[in-house]
């Protein structure tokens, strides 16, 4: 008999373990039955932990840690107002046992899964293939490998789950050849992958899509839609009130996918009624930045939506009636729902698994990186070394040499992402290219990046002369989050003190002016037959108004001037952009 | 560079479709791919000789060093595809200077009037993309000549081609991205 792998899909708010059984990928049940366990950890005090369902049902009453996965391998300056507040400067949650990392309450979530397999399968459970999100960065895939390892597992695999999905979609399908896009909008991440099946290789060509992008920021939508309704101060909530609220949002949020009312009812607090057209406006910033990350894995792959034979949507948020129209009106296809939204990445893990472990002959997967990886070079511009959407594993090498005489040593900044300045990418780490003495240009050390197949980048210093390599370790960016803190409150004191600057307001209003002025006369040219002549008199008389105040040369009356030319536009701009993206989006 | 065309146990010749070079890789990644049991190294080098062979710049680069001719990437390139030079660059700038723009912008009505021009540029775009292609397919129909006649022969006139063809595949690169930037301007970027 071969090594048992078994498949994990970890989920932002829940997780599955899968394995092969006869050349099908099935998922393993808990003692109730369930195959779907809720990513929550409670703590207890003397290391007494719980996970999935059980956890859950403290929430409310107790502290509970969920959708930690958003946190994974992520610094303190990178996290937004709300997830700062609930972890420390470390990035860390304070727990009745102890202060605990993404990665530690990952790992009891991975213990559970390791802990229901081994189980089912009535043998110890050690290697398995985990799924990321397949927008997930270095530091991020490294962090979901720790997690495994304290969990006990090795992690002999990290898959992209969109890749997953696919794999779970194309099994039956092995005699097929097929372009198809995976559609993959889950409870924190959203990715969209370009495929090639042919003969059972399963090519991804080009991957895109929003590691901050999931149905949790569609709750938060409907929390506050619902705290406004009622006139409460959702700021306020402590971490109990939220979870309430947020529990309460997410019901609300699945009956919205089957009902066109629902009421959301807090009780004590009050109720009221939230209509899907409601909702659904609400959520169109969320789904431009889906079509946006579609559009762009469009381009990448140089596909024409003519050319694809399916697009397959999975994860929970598929659900959502207006997520499926977007993506149809987006491919111009009726999506395909034939993949069990929650189940199918571990699914597709499990198959991965049985590649690995031999047991799966007939399928091969072909991945991709779906960052750009480079250096900072001089002038603080980046230096792609390999391009994104390079089927993995890769290399790449780089010359280094001495500027000066002398020179002992240099420093290499190393990047990921897609911007041409490095400091608008991602660091994953630096280190020192070390040279031996040698005249200006004499010294040369050879640089090898490579990228795994689990998408982690490691690097290798060649010297020329010796032929001997050193493995570089580039280490967490050492950022130091203290020092990066003072130099924002620094920025931002000094901005505090010009802005009661008459100067300064006058000269802001005035460039806003500059731009407002030429653009109301070219949209009422374009548009002006479309106005009511009541609507035109409003944006006229504002717009004299600026014209006056401009003449008058007050900063306070040209911003106010300037505020309500903007205000009495803002019907005029949605038209525009209505004609615009209508234009754009209906012809080739 | 070792001979792409032998590691992926093709024919030697210019002329070949993009989609035999995707079956060959696809075959070789059954033997060669570490998952099917192959070596990391192995399939690394066939990947990369692949890439190769897709571009049909490098592709024709390599066949000129394989008859140890010299190659310059600096000299005469066809004055078709030069001809191409300035209505390339202008769509392109338009592009970036719509970027600035917007970028730059600060009220809602700004960003709106230049928004309006989205679908112009964009088929601005697809029109010069197009040129661009057609382009390349027609200096492409001179690979089969080369083979023919021995690549050694012809040598000079590949360097031509092969300076052409790059220039083509650079534009195409950039005109794609700038598409991108339309869509993401539009869609509120990533």
């Amino acid at each position: 008999m071969s090594e048992v792998i078994v498949g994990i899909d970890l989920g932002t708010t829940q997780s599955a373990v899968g394995v092969m059984d006869s050349g099908f990928p099935i998922l393993l049940a808990d003692e109730s039955g369930s195959v779907l366990t809720p990513s929550v950890v409670w703590y207890g005090g003397d290391g007494k932990v719980e996970v999935g369902q059980k956890a859950l049902r403290r929430a409310g009453v107790d502290r509970v840690f969920a959708s930690v996965k958003s946190l994974m391998g992520r610094r303190y300056d990178e996290l937004d107002v709300l997830q700062k507040k609930a972890v420390s400067e470390q990035v860390t949650f304070s727990t009745a046992s102890g202060e605990k990392s993404p990665e530690e309450i990952s790992a009891e979530i991975l213990k559970e899964l390791k802990a229901i397999a081994s189980k089912r399968l009535e043998i110890e459970v050690v290697k398995a293939v985990v799924t990321v999100p397949a927008y997930f960065n270095d530091a991020q895939r490294a962090a979901t490998k720790r997690a495994g390892e304290l969990a006990g597992l090795e992690v002999v695999r990290i898959v992209s789950e969109p890749t997953a999905a696919a794999l779970s979609y194309g099994l039956d399908r092995l005699k097929e050849s097929a372009r198809v896009v995976v559609f993959d909008l889950g409870g924190g991440t959203f990715d969209v992958s370009m495929l090639e099946m042919r003969e059972g290789v399963f090519e991804v060509v080009a991957t895109a899509g929003d590691t901050h992008l999931g149905g949790d920021d569609f709750d938060e939508l409907l929390l506050r839609m619902a705290a406004k309704r009622l006139s409460i101060e959702w700021e306020g909530f402590d971490g109990l009130e939220r979870a309430r609220w947020h529990a309460e949002a997410r019901r609300v949020k699945h009956e919205l996918s089957r009902e066109d009312e629902v009421v959301f009812r807090i009780p004590f607090s009050g109720e009221c009624v939230i209509s899907r057209g409601d909702f659904e406006r609400e959520m169109s910033p969320f789904l431009d930045r889906v079509e946006g990350c579609c559009r762009r894995a469009l381009v990448d792959a140089a596909m024409e939506v003519s050319e694809l034979q399916a697009v397959v949507m999975v994860g929970g948020s598929s659900r959502i009636p207006v997520v499926k129209e977007r993506v149809k009106a987006v491919f111009e296809k009726e999506p395909d729902l034939s993949q069990h939204p929650d189940e199918a990445i571990a699914r597709g893990a499990a198959i991965q698994a049985g590649v690995l472990a031999g047991t799966v002959r007939e399928v091969l997967l072909l991945d991709v990186t779906p960052l750009s990886l480079g250096i900072e070079t001089m002038g603080g511009l980046m230096n792609v070394l390999i391009p994104r959407n390079t089927t993995i594993p890769c290399k790449a090498g780089e010359m280094f040499t001495n500027a000066a005489d002398g020179q002992k040593s240099m420093k290499v900044r190393v990047l990921q992402g897609e911007r041409e300045l490095a400091a608008d990418n991602w660091e994953l780490g630096a280190f020192e290219v070390e040279f031996q003495t040698e005249r200006k240009g004499q010294a040369r050390v050879g640089v090898e990046f490579r990228i795994d197949s689990d998408g982690i980048l490691s690097v290798l210093a060649r010297d020329i002369a010796s032929g001997q390599d050193t493995v570089i370790d580039v280490g967490s960016a050492a950022v130091d989050v203290a020092e990066a803190r003072v130099e924002k409150m620094v920025s931002e004191s000094v901005e505090f003190a010009f802005e009661d600057m008459g100067a300064r307001v006058f000269e802001e209003a005035r460039l806003k002016a500059d731009e407002l002025l030429p653009a109301v006369e070219v949209a009422l040219g374009q548009l002006g037959g479309h106005l009511e002549s009541e609507e035109r008199q409003v944006i006229e008389k504002a717009r004299d108004a600026v014209v006056s105040a401009i003449a008058s040369g007050s900063g306070p009356r040209l911003k106010a001037a300037v505020e309500e030319l903007d205000g009495a536009t803002e019907a005029l701009a949605a038209m525009l952009v209505d004609l615009a993206s209508g234009a754009l989006f209906s012809d080739s | 560079m070792k001979d792409p065309f032998k590691i992926l146990e093709l024919p030697r010749g210019l002329a070949i479709s993009s989609e035999k070079i995707d079956k060959a890789y696809r075959e070789a990644s059954r033997r060669l791919h570490p998952d099917s049991g192959g070596e990391k190294e192995d399939f690394q080098e066939m990947a990369a000789a692949a890439e190769l062979l897709k571009s049909p710049s490098r592709r024709l680069r390599w066949a000129i060093e394989s008859t140890e001719s010299a190659w310059d990437g600096r000299g005469r390139v066809p004055t078709s595809v030069m001809d191409l030079f300035s209505p390339v660059a202008e769509v392109i700038q338009k592009v970036d200077q719509f970027e600035l723009e917007r970028g730059n912008s600060k009220s809602v009505l700004g960003r709106a009037v230049l928004d309006a021009r989205v679908p112009e540029l964009k088929r601005e775009l697809e029109d010069v993309l197009q040129s661009v292609s057609d382009e390349e397919a027609g200096l492409l129909e001179v690979f089969e000549e080369f083979d023919r006649g021995g690549w050694l022969e012809f040598a000079e006139q590949m360097g031509e081609v092969a300076r052409g063809l790059s220039f083509l595949e650079k534009w195409q690169r950039e005109i794609r991205a700038a598409t991108g930037k339309l869509f993401q301007a539009l869609l509120g970027g990533l």
